[in-house]
């Protein structure tokens, strides 16, 4: 791991005699220390050089937020004039691997297992288990921050005044009674639910929801003419939907691309069908229509939506760049931010490397659009961020005090020596 | 904590992803719009009245506007400043930054020259010839959308420029007042933006009279030449009536129908489908002042504005008849009539039993300059009521 593995015992281990002992054994070697980190070798490697071929979510999910991950072999790929696009190369064979959940579980337990078996606790040794204890401390953050944390967007017009958040990666199916002018009350569905052939029922809706079909990422365009050359007509009949063709795509892959998923939606309520509407993340404005109930509604598609006690204005976002050059020096977005508690709100300069942290969310300049006009604050909720800092810390302290203890006992020693060589 | 670990992957992995519900309180305030703000935007209250276009582009402080139709800007769109001649609504669409498509809203009086001329005017802007009533008519296509009737059309052409251009349009007339949503952009572009385009028309709502639907037109003017349905701002009856007026046709100029706030109105053939328009219109009151309109002109010249002391100096006094003239004649630096010609205005301000009228001159540098003598001498031969 560090290097600072005890030494071998100089008696050979005598043969375990009971299962336990035996598993123990094989959990705590340092053979299967450096396989683990050998793999983990792999793994990253694989990962990285697949990122040409897929996003950065997609390789993070696919490696490392798994117990089994897997590499694609891949051939072909190119310019198709048939779609007029450049195609991916194919898949043909698939190299299963174990996954980073199963890297860092086995080399927890490795390392816990090695404490159990070999390790006896003792102040010459403290500076070891401190180490250790912050390495323990960071596999586990990172373990809850891949579970616990989610991100967001938000995106602000100068002027623009906001208190959600949006995904960017996860859709959500929103169906908000507007029937209350001061009130609006969102049931959403999210993406993961939306598949074809998916009936979904749920107290607050006074109808049923019946997934027609869905693609995770498709574009949209009016209709001009019959459905062919992979445009399909919409199997809608409400509102946009009769008016519309789609183009089922496979979804993003990279940081350049954005999946738009789309989905057709059947309304019943008993014996009334609603129709089928189209709802697409291309379309990013809702639909109307009333239930027999007398309640207004509006239905879209959109990010998945995390709302906030408090708001933020964007008053304005400034780019500065490098004198006579287009080089970026700064991005600075100069919001209020105003909560319930204060309705009058705070000026805060929101710039690179320096975030807001407000409420257990932190909000970073992320990225800018529309000549500098519009910000994108990446908004990040992740209970565990303190832990990477604090086994830092532990894992310093650790280093500090068993280098110390070897010093202090490497000069105690000298000095031993000298006086032996002068009496 | 082993027994922890597998807790905690157990209660992440096996069950599926919940339906949230949640209540979201909304200002009571301006309009609501579930696909953007969750608070209305802070939008620069109208002061006495809006500054809104006369026909000749002349900055005038005018009542408010008749009909109020509200709707959901799509999330994405950025609002722009209203202007003299996009007093509803104006934004950017997402798209490449050189190539964002526009979307202008405009409202007008009455027909404002009737829905096949601006259809036609559209065409023209993209290089298409003009069609006659029934082959317009197989080119529109009507919808419903809350109880009003739109006039949907979408042509792709060239523009001015030779770039290729595609308009989306939506026309509602109203039997007081004609509605304009006008979709520019690249045709590729537009095919994407299209569909959310279809279904921002869908959100339209008829609120009804009273309140203008939008934040107050800035005293920004349009860019020379810029498209607009004949403008005419909605004005009270008393002042938007077209005053009766006496004057000597000059040779050459030929006499269009006056409407809106135009008292008078011509057209000058310079050849190479090249003309000058030459409009009279009596501003209520005092108008916005000789510097606003000297700056609003200078603007459409793609020049740059001046201070009110500058602007003032600018102009050039003259007695011409029985009238005190201040007159404005400037051109534009850059070629941007069809993009071959510079631009140039000539306008006359004078007063008159206590309001202020503006003869204007707008064409190609070369050719307004060579009606200068009969600008001057239509001034003369001018008798207001």
């Amino acid at each position: 791991m560090t290097g600072t593995t005890d030494q071998p015992p100089t008696t050979p281990l005598r043969r375990a005699s009971s299962p336990l002992k035996l598993a123990l054994s094989a959990l705590s070697s340092l053979r299967l220390t450096v396989f683990l980190l050998g793999a983990a070798m792999v793994v990253v490697f694989l990962a990285t050089i697949d990122q040409v071929h897929l996003g950065i979510h997609e390789v993070i999910d696919i490696y490392f937020r798994r117990f089994i991950a897997y590499y694609d072999l891949r051939k072909g790929g190119g310019f198709d004039e048939s779609v007029g696009a450049i195609l991916p190369p194919t898949p043909f064979f698939r190299i299963w691997l174990p996954g980073g959940y199963t890297l860092g579980a086995l080399l927890l337990v490795n390392l816990i297992a090695a404490h159990v078996v070999r390790f006896k606790l003792s102040l010459r040794k403290s500076g070891i288990f401190l180490i250790h204890a912050g390495i323990v401390l960071l596999l586990l953050g990172e373990l809850f921050t891949g579970l616990l944390a989610r991100e967001s967007q938000m995106t602000l017009d100068e002027g623009q005044t906001l208190n959600f958040s949006e995904d960017p990666l996860e859709a959500e199916l929103a169906f908000v009674d507007v029937s209350n002018p001061g009130l609006e009350r969102h049931i959403v569905i999210p993406e993961s639910r939306l598949r074809p052939g998916a009936v979904i029922a749920h107290p607050d809706l006074p109808f049923r929801v019946e997934v027609v079909d869905f693609h995770a990422n498709a574009r949209l365009r009016t209709k001009e003419g019959p459905a062919g050359e992979g445009w399909l007509d919409v199997p809608a009949n409400q509102d946009l939907g009769p008016r519309v063709q789609w183009f089922p795509m496979a979804p993003a892959r990279t940081l350049d691309e954005v999946s738009l998923p789309a989905v057709v939606v059947r309304l019943r309520d008993g014996g009334r069908d609603f129709g089928s509407w189209l709802a697409s993340r291309q379309i990013p404005v809702s639909q109307a229509f009333s239930t027999s109930d007398g309640r207004s509604w509006r239905l879209a598609l959109r990010g998945r939506r995390s709302y906030k006690d408090f708001s933020i204005t964007l008053n304005e976002f400034q780019h500065e760049r490098y004198p006579g050059t287009n080089i970026p020096k700064d991005f600075s977005s100069f919001i209020t931010l105003t909560s319930p508690e204060d309705r009058i709100g705070r000026d805060i300069r929101i710039w690179m490397n320096h975030p807001l942290r407000h409420e257990g969310y932190t909000f970073y300049q992320h990225q800018f659009a529309n000549d500098d006009t519009t910000s994108i604050l990446l908004v990040v909720n992740n209970p565990s961020w303190l832990i990477p800092y604090i086994s830092c810390v532990v894992v310093f302290l650790g280093l500090g005090v068993q280098f110390g203890i070897g010093l202090f006992t490497h000069l105690g020693r000298r000095r031993k020596n000298s006086a032996a060589a002068a009496s | 904590m082993c027994v922890g670990m597998a807790a905690i992957f157990a209660a992440s992995c096996s069950q599926e992803e919940p339906i949230r519900v949640f209540e979201v309180v909304v200002p009571e305030t301006g309009p609501r719009d579930l696909m953007s703000e969750s608070a209305p935007p802070a939008t620069a209250a109208a002061a006495a009245g809006t500054i809104a276009a006369s026909q000749d582009g002349s900055a005038d402080a005018t009542s408010q506007a008749s009909r109020q139709i509200r709707w959901e800007s799509p999330d994405g769109w950025q609002t722009r400043p209203l202007t003299q001649f996009i007093n509803r609504g104006y934004y950017l669409l997402p798209g490449p930054p050189e190539a964002r498509p526009e979307l202008t809203i405009s409202a007008y009086p009455g027909a404002a020259g009737g829905l096949d001329a601006n259809i036609n005017r559209w065409r023209g802007q993209l290089g298409l010839e003009p069609l006659d009533r029934e082959a317009l008519a197989a080119e529109l296509e009507t919808i419903e959308v809350s109880g009003m009737e739109l006039v949907l059309c979408d042509f792709t052409g060239n523009a001015p420029d030779g770039a290729p251009s595609r308009t989306i349009g939506a026309v509602i007339e109203f039997p007081d007042e004609t509605w304009f949503f006008k979709l520019t952009g690249n045709p590729d572009v537009l095919t994407v933006s299209h569909p959310t385009f279809d279904a921002f028309l869908r959100t339209l709502q008829l609120v009804g009279g009273g309140e203008s639907a939008t934040a107050a037109a800035t005293t920004q003017p349009s860019a020379y030449g810029q498209d607009a349905a004949p403008p005419a701002p909605a004005i009270q009856p008393a002042i938007g009536e077209a005053p009766t007026v006496r004057y000597q046709v000059p040779q050459g100029w030929s006499e269009s129908p006056p409407g809106g706030m135009r008292a008078a109105s011509f057209q000058i053939d310079a050849g190479d489908d090249f003309e000058v328009d030459v409009s009279l219109v009596r501003l209520g009151g005092a108008g916005a002042g000789d510097a606003m309109n000297v700056n609003l002109w200078r603007e459409q010249l793609g020049l740059a504005t001046m201070s009110d002391e500058q602007a003032s100096a600018a102009l050039e006094l003259l007695q011409i008849g029985r009238h005190e003239v201040r007159i404005f004649d400037q051109a534009s630096d850059d070629p941007i009539i069809q993009g071959t010609r510079r631009a140039r205005i000539l306008a006359a301000l004078f007063d008159h039993s206590g309001t202020t009228w503006v003869l204007r001159a707008r064409g190609a540098d070369e050719h307004v300059t060579a009606e200068r003598e009969r600008f001057l001498s239509f001034l003369e031969s001018l008798e207001l009521p």
